[in-house]
């Protein structure tokens, strides 16, 4: 039995050939890497904190001590405030503490690697009462490169989630608009008049009312519905669903537009010959000849979630402390003062920066791959 | 002998809009101008114009894929615009079509396996388990090995393709097929292929054909009578080889004189 | 004399990531001025991009691997681009098959003609309009003042070539390439395009190449026919001489299924690698183990006329 090739083989082929899409390929794949494996990696959890060590800038790393030895383990200093409440660190050289690799720290919560079993063990590790700060510390004193571990989970999931709601919604409504414009549904006969539904301009109307909100007001508005005491994991479910709702009437347009075409193919009009019935032809002839487009919209359009969850909970609508998200943690940033002296406090928005990126060169890669003209 | 398909007085006249804002009807285009005809059973009428005279909407109406502005079609003597669902299921048993482009007429995410076992799936006239069997049987009937089922439409040739569209017509064991310019989008060659196989599935599965066209030379070989279209009325009715020989109507003659043919002395 | 077109062992690969596909392997002919040269076979033969070759228009992964393509003397294939826009569309004109993508549905086909003819000669805007007026009327488009300001979308396919003619023509060209200038058209139209190519064609003073899977239209512009099959030339000779009597059971095929529906069984193949035996062999009628041992040379079988096959002289007509 001879295989078939889809589209989707020549696709891939094509899709490697650019670099530009395999680079972001992979920075999305380390970044989801190390999201999923952030209670490992991280050698801190996100509420630890050192109250005598804030807004500590990143621990050096030395591989040759004061003496000018050599060492093959990489090994910290223990830093001192001095003076004293000024936030200015010098490292004390009088003692090395050793980096240690699958380090086990008990003083911290216990986690579950890939949620199976229960275990202590992180990555890195230093002894008390030494720290190893990768990206510094914020202003309570806690792990900026922990909490930034832990903050891509809300920011990788996020941007799925929220695609896989609003497109569900967009295509299903889209379709529905496509494929009945033109054509109102006939409601049966009364007393000589017959009434119908033209559902493609019900639905492209309502979609337009949705879309003359401007959509920062709208999602302020709508997170404003939302009662103040929930916790946190209903507020991320409630922001998800937010952030979907306000994007589906320019996805169903686009759709929309998308079906009008496909609908007058020939093979939609042998379906119906063959005896299809309409929802059939649309789930079964239609909607999968959009899938090859809407996937590079669906890529496209992850960051956007991604920066409207930033967005909120830069302002604190959002995920909330101590939940670390890119968004909160950027929120401190926004001192000036701060940020001139304590730049690291930053780097979340670089993080958003790369994820962003990698979305948006893959979703490039995939449209041009995509694409029967582009094919060599 | 009972007439398998009979069309009394049918018209079809779409309605020309102008105005952006205010949709105004002001004219219509006449495709269908009281076009009456039968076909019985076993035979095979060609139906033959240009571009715009009709053929291709006349077609439709046949399969009930539009509904007429006036006029009656029977089927078996039942109306079929005036069918309720259960019974329309049952028409599109027995009425199926050939598309002329066979490039657009498969859906391009289903495999040959898939565009074939849908109808069957549709209408459940088989056991799902015996499905895969038929669709063998299908493609063996268009002279495409079995191996194709796994294929999709783009790494098959047009003719590859065109064959697909007749096992795909042929699946529900149809009394009557409407074959729209089946071969046009075809080279000479393989249309020479894709006749045959149409004449010999005619003869073996006793089917009727409305054969329609814009090329004579192509339904002379595979009609029994043909019916000549232009700007929606019939122009000539006849016997094949009559027409042929004695073409009656003056278009009928300028659609003959048309033809190419090369100058040999091969018959 | 200089014969106006002269291919000579042209060879061209089309390099996809199934492999390497040989398109047209080791192709000649030579057209003479003011000749017509109707080149038949079927999709995937090679005639088209042996076509789009004399341009240089093969797209990528197309190249050409060896071969001369001399017109006038020069050979195309070294040309830098500039000397060679001043050929295309200047010199040598190619119209295509489907008119509706040939054309710009944003501008009118005037507007379309006029710059034809700008693109290569250097006239006012008025002149120019005048000669795309007059190319129109030469086109034979009824009312063809008015359907100057005309839409493509609102003209016929059959006005639609028309119009793809008359830019062709617009800057007299020594030769035009027609590839399947009829395929989309109904037959009634393509007769009448057909009779226009041969007319304009003594008018114009021009070479044509008419490139098409119908044999059956041959007869009416050509003077010469070049039957080729997987990317070679198996036949050639002048249109009466082969029609009555096919030295090529290739060509006897194609004969017999416009004429009587009698179908040549199999399909075209496409050849990955080079041919080690007659390429048409496991379809033909005639073949046998000679055909399967080596590929036959073109044998000349009678003046101007050539066949490649053993068995040349058994083709019964």
């Amino acid at each position: 039995m001879i295989k078939g090739r889809t589209e989707w083989h020549i696709a891939k082929r094509q899709l490697r050939k650019n670099k530009l899409a395999v680079f972001g390929f992979w920075l999305l794949a380390v970044l989801y890497f190390l999201m999923i494996f952030a209670d490992f990696i991280a050698p801190y959890d996100q509420a630890f904190s050192d109250g005598e060590k804030n807004f500590h800038p990143p621990v050096a790393i030395h591989f040759i001590d004061a003496e000018g030895h050599f060492h093959l383990t990489p090994f910290v200093y223990n830093t001192i405030e001095r003076p004293k409440f000024s936030r200015h660190y010098l490292p004390d050289p009088s003692h090395r503490y050793p980096i240690h690799f699958f380090y086990k720290n008990t003083t911290l919560v216990e986690h579950s690697l890939l949620f199976l079993f229960p275990t202590s063990v992180h990555l890195l590790g230093v002894d008390e009462p030494a720290r190893i700060f990768i990206f510094g510390t914020d202003d309570s004193g806690r792990d900026v490169f922990t909490r930034i571990l832990y903050g891509s989970r809300v920011a990788l999931t996020i941007g799925i989630i929220g695609v896989l709601v609003s497109y569900a919604l967009g295509v299903l409504i889209g379709a529905l608009s496509g494929y009945y414009a033109g054509k109102p549904i006939p409601l049966g006969w009364w007393k000589g008049w017959k009434p119908s539904i033209d559902v493609d301009n019900w639905i492209q109307r309502s979609g337009e009312m949705l879309l003359m909100f401007p959509s920062l007001y709208l999602l302020l508005g709508l997170r404003a519905l939302i009662p103040e005491h929930l916790s946190s994991a209903k507020v991320y479910f409630l922001i998800v669903i937010l952030l979907s709702f306000i994007r589906w009437p320019a996805i169903a347009r686009v759709v929309r537009a998308m079906v009008l075409s496909i609908r007058e193919r020939e093979f939609v009009l042998a379906a119906e010959a063959i005896g299809c019935s309409n929802f059939r032809i649309i789930w079964r002839h239609i909607v999968p000849n959009t899938f090859s487009q809407i996937i590079v919209f669906v890529t496209l359009s992850i960051p956007s979630f991604i920066l409207g969850e930033a967005f909120l909970s830069y302002l604190d609508l959002g995920i909330r402390e101590p939940q670390a998200s890119w968004g909160n943690m950027l929120t401190q940033a926004q001192d000036v003062v701060a940020l001139t002296h304590y730049p690291w406090i930053l780097l979340p928005g670089f993080f958003i920066f790369i994820t962003v990126l990698g979305f948006n060169l893959l979703g490039d890669g995939l449209r041009d791959a995509l694409d029967p003209k582009m094919r060599s | 002998m009972s007439l398998l398909l009979e069309v009394k007085n049918l018209k079809k006249y779409f309605p020309v809009t102008s105005g952006l804002l205010f949709r105004k009807t002001i004219g219509e285009v006449r495709a269908v101008d009281d076009v009456s005809f039968t076909v019985s059973p076993g035979e095979s009428l060609g139906v033959v114009g240009e571009s715009g005279s009709g053929k291709s909407t006349l077609g439709r109406l046949v399969l009930r894929l539009l509904m007429p502005t006036e006029g009656q079609i029977l089927f078996e003597g039942q109306d079929i615009f005036s069918l309720r669902r259960l019974d329309l299921t049952k028409l599109r048993q027995n009425i199926q079509i050939i598309f002329q482009d066979p490039y657009a007429s498969l859906n391009p995410r289903m495999t040959i396996g898939q565009i074939l076992s849908e109808p069957l799936q549709l209408h459940h006239v088989l056991p799902v388990r015996q499905i895969p069997e038929r669709v063998n049987e299908l493609l063996n009937d268009v002279g495409l090995a079995p191996q194709y089922a796994n294929r999709y439409p783009h790494e098959l040739s047009g003719g590859q393709r065109q064959r697909i569209g007749v096992a795909r017509a042929l699946a529900l064991k149809p009394k009557l097929i409407v074959a729209d310019e089946p071969v046009s989008a075809l080279d000479v060659s393989i249309q020479a292929q894709i006749l045959n196989l149409l004449q010999a599935l005619q003869a073996k599965y006793h089917l009727t054909y409305l054969f329609i066209s814009h090329d004579l030379s192509v339904v002379r070989h595979i009609t029994n009578r043909v019916a000549v279209m232009h700007f929606g009325k019939i122009v000539e009715l006849e016997e094949t080889e009559k027409l042929f020989k004695n073409p009656f109507h003056p278009y009928t003659k300028e659609l003959l004189s048309a033809v190419p043919l090369p100058r040999s002395q091969m018959g | 004399m200089i014969p106006l077109l002269e291919i000579k062992n042209l060879t061209i690969r089309f390099f996809t990531d199934d492999g390497v596909i040989h398109a047209v392997e080791d192709f000649s002919f030579s057209l003479p001025k003011n000749k017509t040269l109707g080149i038949v076979g079927e999709s995937g033969s090679g005639k088209s991009v042996t076509a789009l070759s004399i341009l240089r228009l093969i797209p990528s992964p197309g190249k050409i691997l060896r071969g001369q393509i001399l017109f006038e003397g020069t050979d195309i294939l070294t040309l830098p681009e500039s000397e060679l826009y001043k050929i295309r569309g200047n010199r040598i004109s190619m119209i295509f098959q489907d008119p509706m993508t040939s054309l710009n549905p944003l501008f009118t086909v005037g507007y379309q003609i006029a710059e034809a003819v700008t693109a290569h000669q250097k006239v006012s805007r008025q002149e120019a309009k005048s000669r795309a007026l007059a190319l129109l009327e030469a086109v034979k488009i009824p009312e063809a003042k008015k359907r100057f300001n005309a839409y493509p979308h609102q003209l016929s396919g059959g006005m639609r070539q028309r119009v793809m003619i008359a830019m062709a023509l617009s800057c007299n060209p020594s030769l035009l390439i027609a590839d399947e200038p009829t395929t989309a058209l109904d037959v009634t139209v393509q007769k009448q395009i057909l009779e226009l190519i041969a007319e304009l064609q003594k008018d114009f003073q021009m070479s044509v190449i008419l490139i098409t899977h119908n044999l059956g239209i041959i007869s009416e512009v050509c003077d010469q026919v070049l039957v080729m099959y997987a990317g070679r030339c198996v036949e050639e000779g002048p249109v009466s001489s082969i029609f009555r009597a096919p030295r090529h059971p290739y060509t006897f095929g194609l004969l017999r299924s416009v004429e009587k529906m009698i179908p040549i069984p199999g399909q075209l193949p496409i050849l990955k690698e080079s041919a080690v035996a007659c390429t048409f062999a496991p379809r033909c009628f005639l073949a046998a183990e000679k055909c399967r041992q080596g590929e036959p040379p073109l044998f000349d079988v009678e003046e101007n006329h050539q066949s490649r096959c053993w068995f040349h002289d058994q083709v019964q007509i």
